[in-house]
This record gives structure tokens, C-alpha cells and sequence, in this order.
């Protein structure tokens, strides 16, 4: 049996740490994007409902 | 449901990053050239993490979905779903990170070798749960659903990790401190808490998102019943035929 070292590959290592990079980073993003607009649809009625005369700050009268 | 949980959930994903930065800074550059796989060997210092992160959150699912069943409760239901997702991510990654590793060293991108063929059956299975939940309307029998599918589903988990025992398999056996090298075990542990701290900070993130998505649900006015079609068939006045 040989006893030798595989030569070069960086292609693929570079390939493994790039997409799981890329799939990780974006999917974080995502869900990041996700998680601060649920937040948003949800303070929005909360905070109308709270102090009524305070959602209409800053309108015309 | 605070921004608590968004915080924590942010918090948890950059502390993973960083964590992952240093992992595969000393993995791709301070740890040694692995013996017989050379520079490729580096690969496993994303492929063990991963694959020990998505066997782990499937244990965290299996968990939820026990809870789910048990009590009924929405926080169940959407841990279940998050910590689904983010295992089916990792399982996915898992796949694409050992088909590259796969190829200078074992010579092919695939083989149905007992590991590789029960990990695919894992990605698969869970996928169906992910589809699953998006077919059923009803949020009591979609959380029903969800949670036996996740059960279901699970019992490949053990079979994946007992899969280089159980059968000949050409992957490699389960490494431990005494398999590997302290050089090379300094970066994969590092990478696996980072893979850890990341994976809880989304599962947060998606089980924030999913709750958000089943209270707006439950929140929304039922319709009323669809009114019945008109019958226009004597209304017309022109015999058929």
C-alpha cells in the first residue's frame, strides 16, 4: 500500500470554504431580514394600540 | 416575543463568525498538512463541524417536537420548524463539502457508500418535513404533522452516526483525541462551538420569524365562507339543445 501525500487540491478547499461562507452568511441575512420585519409588523399595532395619540406624531394636523 | 430575541439571536450569529474566522484562519493556515490527504484535509475542519451541528440541531428538533406534541404550544411548533431548517441547511452543506472532499480523495464526487447514502436519506427526509409543513393550512394539524414527520425523520439521525460501525464503509470512523493530532484538534473545536453558537443564533432568528408568522396567523379574521355559485342555468331563458 502506498504511503504517499495527495498534491495540491486547493481548488476544492477553497471551494468548501467559500460555498458553506457564502450559504451561511446569506442565510444569516436572510433570517436577520426576516426576524427585524416580524419585529416591525408586530411594534407597529402594539405601539397604536398602547398610546393612539403618539402614532400620529410627526402628521399633518 | 421581545427584540430580546432578536438581539440574542444577532448577538449569537456574529459571536459563531467570529469564532469561525479564527477556526478556519488556524485550519487553513496554522495547522499542519494532514499525513496522507495533504492540503485537502483542511476541508475537515468545516465538513466534522458541520456534520456534528446538524446532528445535533435534529437532536434539539426531535426534542421540540416531542414538546410540541405533549403540550399543543406555538413555541414548540415553531422550535421544531427552526431547528429543521437550520440541521436541513447544514445537512445540505454537509453533502456539497463531502462530495468536494470526496473527489481528490476517494476519486469520485459519489458514492452509495453506507454513510454518504444515509446522510443523503437524512437531507431528504427532513426536506419532506420542511415541504410538509407548507401543505397543510390547519395550524393544529400542521403542528401534528410537523412534529411525528420530525420524529419520523430522526430515527435516520443515529443510523447516520452509527453507519461507519454498523457496515464496511469507505468514510472514515469516528475521530476522537486519540485519532487526531492536538494541532489539528485546536481548530476543530473551535470550529465546532462556532458551529454551535451559530446554529442556536438562527434557530433563535427562525424561531422568531415563525412565531411572528403562526401569531399573525392566528390573529387574522376567518373569512367567511366562499358564497355559492350563482345558477344561471334557467336564467338565460334559451332552451339548450
Amino acid at each position: 500500500m502506498g504511503q504517499g501525500m495527495i498534491q495540491g487540491g486547493w481548488g476544492y478547499v477553497i471551494a468548501v470554504y467559500g460555498i458553506s461562507w457564502g450559504v451561511m452568511l446569506g442565510y444569516a441575512v436572510m433570517l436577520l431580514a426576516q426576524a427585524r420585519e416580524s419585529a416591525l409588523a408586530r411594534a407597529l399595532p402594539e405601539a397604536s394600540a398602547a398610546s393612539p395619540a403618539s402614532s400620529h406624531k410627526g402628521r399633518a394636523p | 416575543m421581545t427584540s430580546r430575541s432578536y438581539v440574542a439571536g444577532a448577538a449569537l450569529s456574529a459571536i459563531g463568525f467570529a469564532l469561525l474566522v479564527v477556526a478556519h484562519y488556524l485550519g487553513l493556515f496554522v495547522a499542519p498538512r494532514e499525513a496522507m490527504m495533504g492540503d485537502v484535509g483542511r476541508i475537515l475542519y468545516v465538513h466534522v463541524p458541520t456534520a456534528w451541528g446538524a446532528l445535533l440541531f435534529y437532536l434539539g428538533a426531535f426534542v421540540a417536537a416531542i414538546g410540541s406534541l405533549w403540550s399543543g404550544r406555538r413555541g414548540w411548533d415553531a422550535a421544531t420548524t427552526a431547528m429543521v431548517e437550520v440541521g436541513t441547511v447544514m445537512t445540505f452543506l454537509l453533502l456539497v463539502q463531502g462530495s468536494l472532499w470526496a473527489r481528490p480523495t476517494w476519486g469520485t464526487y459519489w458514492t452509495w457508500d453506507p454513510r454518504l447514502t444515509t446522510s443523503a436519506v437524512l437531507a431528504a427526509a427532513f426536506g419532506v418535513v420542511l415541504l410538509l409543513r407548507r401543505l397543510i393550512d390547519q395550524p393544529a394539524r400542521r403542528a401534528t404533522a410537523t412534529a411525528v414527520a420530525t420524529i419520523v425523520a430522526f430515527v435516520d439521525v443515529p443510523i447516520v452516526y452509527f453507519s461507519v460501525k454498523w457496515w464496511n464503509s469507505l468514510h472514515q470512523p469516528v475521530s476522537s483525541r486519540q485519532t487526531i493530532d492536538s494541532p489539528m484538534m485546536q481548530p476543530l473545536l473551535i470550529a465546532a462551538v462556532a458551529v454551535l453558537l451559530l446554529g442556536i443564533g438562527l434557530s433563535v432568528l427562525r424561531w422568531r420569524v415563525e412565531l411572528a408568522r403562526l401569531l399573525a396567523e392566528e390573529a387574522a379574521p376567518d373569512l367567511p365562507d366562499a358564497p355559492a355559485p350563482l345558477d344561471l342555468s334557467g336564467a338565460s331563458g334559451a332552451p339548450r339543445g
